[in-house]
């Protein structure tokens, strides 16, 4: 065991639980191309291992299948997420999408489950009558937007006026956003507005004024952001305000370099995914959180705004075989390949070979089970190393050629050319504030 | 609770959530009896005992209910009720749900109308003890003691505090964090000096842990920036540069490049780092890049 990467020379209570996730993780390492006959035999049954080679695959169609049992009928044991019912719908349409299997006759049900939770005083809510709330209204936004395409009713159905209404009756006098009346103010707050006001052709200087002041607030002396001020630095908070910063122009406000290696530090040596603080463990859906925030951080680096994705037009057609797609393979030993500042290559091996689970969906860590929101986000993590800043549109991919998923847009988290559908479809609407709250 | 009997007055709402909803939960009966109460008394707006009650039973069957904790509250102010034991009802919710949002609100939400004094703060201090108890780096517990300790002004001890919890285990960042809240919430200068040694100290015992390593970047960071918050900062760097290069640590190399004004020692440590720190190649390139 002594390939393990962490060192220590006090054993703590943090070191002792990093080594059992190292000891957790390694067995997921091991060398394909020296698995004897049957177990390589096993691997290529159960779709881990391409036919021909040593590549290891992403799950397809088992991902697919397992992400429509979310869409479907949930058991009871979902009542404790009877609040957060955007967010499955969200969770399992984007990575469908990611996917390119979002069925088009299934569209027009998500607009009509998704209106029934909006509020005519602006914003949606978990269901049906539930007070409107930050994360379902950016949750039920994304979704509606993702489908909108295929279903135009989705960009109808979002109430323009009243939204924005119920976006300023959310601000608070320092320029944070509650995430509903009588509710917490952190920058999840003041993210989900943003980028949800982006979308929708809201984002009036009125809307925004302070916006960014609050948010800088929140960076810590390590480098990354917290919840509110004086809180530690921690991935999920971290993409909000970054990506909030970002979409408003002002990310050279914070602190980019000190932010910068707190994300860069946040990839685990060993395990090759992110952990959301320091001294914390790896888990999945940090490859977004943390990945994602980098992406924004290297775009803005090289002058792109808020809306420019860093992704080339690319909408790939693959098929399980992926002859016909150009990718730039990358192993966990390159390092250097890709232009985002962290190992694109490692990442990439962590969400396929420890995130999956060998019967659909991903996960947390190999011990923890398979849910929607961490397969949504281990996929919006590859495809975020996959595709962003990538040389002439060509994706890195590790393992099969035919894990090439669709580029998403790291500020926003649908797919690029839904962002581009919904700027389009906005940009002549009404955007003047007294005009909006009329 | 009978609820029919409770509330014989009122017509149960179902749910609409439209034709062939997506993501539709097959809530138990029982869930959707209490659900459908709960949105006729949404509709109704009645704000009674009654009503207080069932938000009750909302909320233990999915504590994450933030229109149902939301409502609670419209009650307890409406019924001028006693706090005291509202504060006891979410800690009994919150014992199994120590990462929800909504009850944690909610005791934030109470103790801004209920402390009286510091002695009320103590009481809650103890609460979040608890929870740190189980579970070391609780994010929420965290941030709950930051908002007690700055809205009552209860600064005192937490220091001492802080430093038995480090001293527990180095490695909790979530304690290194909170020391730099305490040193630098309450105002007025700082001894750097004090803070370097304790810091330097920590670093000594593990050279590669990152969380001395962080915190003592950010306090020279500051203190180059604006000196006058603190005091004894002169000769400071010059300590922490010394012991820094002593380290054979990813992290007190990282410092080195940072601080250190000689522009080929940055370059040299900075190419080390591209091969010890490798996942970080492209990281510690560009680094080296802007040298
Ligand atoms: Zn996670």
């Amino acid at each position: 065991m002594s390939a393990f990467a962490s060192k220590f020379t006090v054993e703590t209570e943090t070191t002792k639980l990093q080594q059992d996730t190292e000891a957790e993780v390694s067995p997921f390492f091991i060398k394909l191309d020296g698995l004897n006959d049957s177990q390589l035999k096993h691997l290529r049954d159960v779709g881990l291992v391409n036919e021909t080679g040593y590549d290891v695959r992403l799950l397809r169609e088992k991902h697919v299948k397992y992400l429509l049992t979310g869409l479907g009928n949930l058991s009871a044991g979902y009542s404790s997420l009877d609040a957060s019912r955007p967010w499955i719908a969200y969770w399992c349409l984007h990575s469908l999408d990611l996917l390119d299997a979002v069925d088009d006759d299934f569209c027009p049900r998500v607009v009509s489950t998704l209106k029934s939770f909006q509020n005519e005083t602006g914003g949606f809510g978990g269901g049906p009558m539930q007070l409107s709330h930050g994360a379902p209204t950016y949750a039920s936004c994304l979704a509606l937007l993702l489908v909108a395409p295929k279903c135009p009713a989705a960009y109808e159905c979002i109430d323009r006026p009243a939204l924005y209404k119920w976006f300023l009756a959310m601000k608070t006098p320092t320029g944070g956003f509650r995430m509903h009346d009588d509710g917490e103010v952190d920058v999840r707050g003041t993210y989900t507005v943003i980028a949800i006001a982006a979308l929708c052709n809201l984002l009036t200087p009125e809307l925004c004024e302070n916006v960014a002041e609050f948010t800088v607030s929140c960076q810590t002396y390590e480098g990354g952001f917290g919840g509110e001020p004086g809180n530690e630095a921690h991935g999920g908070y971290a993409f909000c305000a970054v990506a909030a910063l970002q979409i408003l122009g002002k990310l050279d406000m914070c602190d980019v370099e000190a932010l910068k290696g707190w994300i860069a530090r946040r990839q685990m040596s060993f395990e090759g995914g992110f952990q959301g603080r320091a001294n914390k463990l790896v888990d999945g859906c940090y490859s977004f959180w943390q990945g994602g925030a980098m992406a924004v951080v290297n775009a803005a680096e090289i002058g792109l705004s808020g809306f420019d994705s860093g992704v080339e037009e690319f909408i790939p057609e693959v098929d399980s075989s992926g002859d016909g797609v150009d990718v730039s393979k990358v192993a966990e030993a390159t390092p250097s390949a890709g232009g985002l500042t962290f190992d694109q290559g490692l990442l990439q091996r962590y969400v396929l070979l420890c995130g999956q689970h060998v019967e659909g969906g991903l996960r947390d860590k190999p011990s923890k089970m398979r849910d929607y929101y961490h397969t949504c986000y281990n996929l919006s993590g590859l495809s975020v190393s996959q595709h962003v800043l990538s040389e002439d549109g060509v994706p890195v991919v590790y393992g099969d050629s035919a894990n090439v998923i669709a580029p998403t847009h790291a500020c926003f988290n649908i797919r690029v050319d839904r962002v581009k559908a919904a700027q389009t479809y906005f940009k002549d609407k009404i955007c003047d504030h007294t005009e909006l709250i009329k | 609770m009978d609820l029919p009997t409770v509330f014989p007055d009122l017509t149960p709402t179902p749910q609409d959530d439209g034709p062939s909803p997506i993501c539709a939960i097959q809530y138990s009966p029982n869930f959707t009896e209490i659900m459908s109460y709960f949105r006729t008394l949404l509709k109704t707006q009645e704000l009674s005992s009654r009503a207080l009650q069932l938000t009750a039973l909302v909320v233990e069957e999915n504590a994450a209910n933030y229109t149902a904790w939301w409502y609670r509250r419209k009650c307890l102010k409406s019924l001028n009720s006693d706090l005291g034991p509202e504060l006891i009802f979410t800690s009994e919710i919150g014992g199994s749900n120590p990462k929800n949002y909504q009850i944690w609100y909610h005791r934030r939400a109470l103790l801004s109308d209920l402390l009286g004094g510091k002695d009320d703060a103590k009481y809650e201090l103890k609460y979040v003890d608890a929870v740190l108890r189980d579970d070391c780096k609780n994010y929420h517990a965290w941030s709950h003691r930051q908002y007690i300790v700055r809205s009552f002004g209860v600064w005192e001890g937490e220091k001492e505090w802080v430093e038995g919890v480090v001293g527990r285990d180095g490695r909790n960042n979530s304690g290194w964090s909170y020391r730099w809240f305490v040193v630098f919430g309450e105002g007025g200068e700082v001894d750097l000096k004090s803070e370097v040694t304790y810091t330097l100290n920590q670093c000594t015992l593990d050279p590669h842990n990152e969380s001395p390593f962080k915190y003592l970047t950010g306090l020279l960071k500051l203190s180059s920036a604006s000196p006058d918050k603190f005091l004894n900062v002169e000769g400071r760097m010059e300590e922490c540069l010394e012991k820094c290069k002593g380290w054979d640590s990813v992290h007190a190399k990282c410092f080195v490049v940072d601080f250190d004004e000689d522009e080929e020692v940055k370059k040299r440590v900075c190419r080390e780092l591209m091969e010890e720190d490798k996942v970080r190649r492209k990281y510690w390139e560009g680094r080296l890049a802007k040298i």
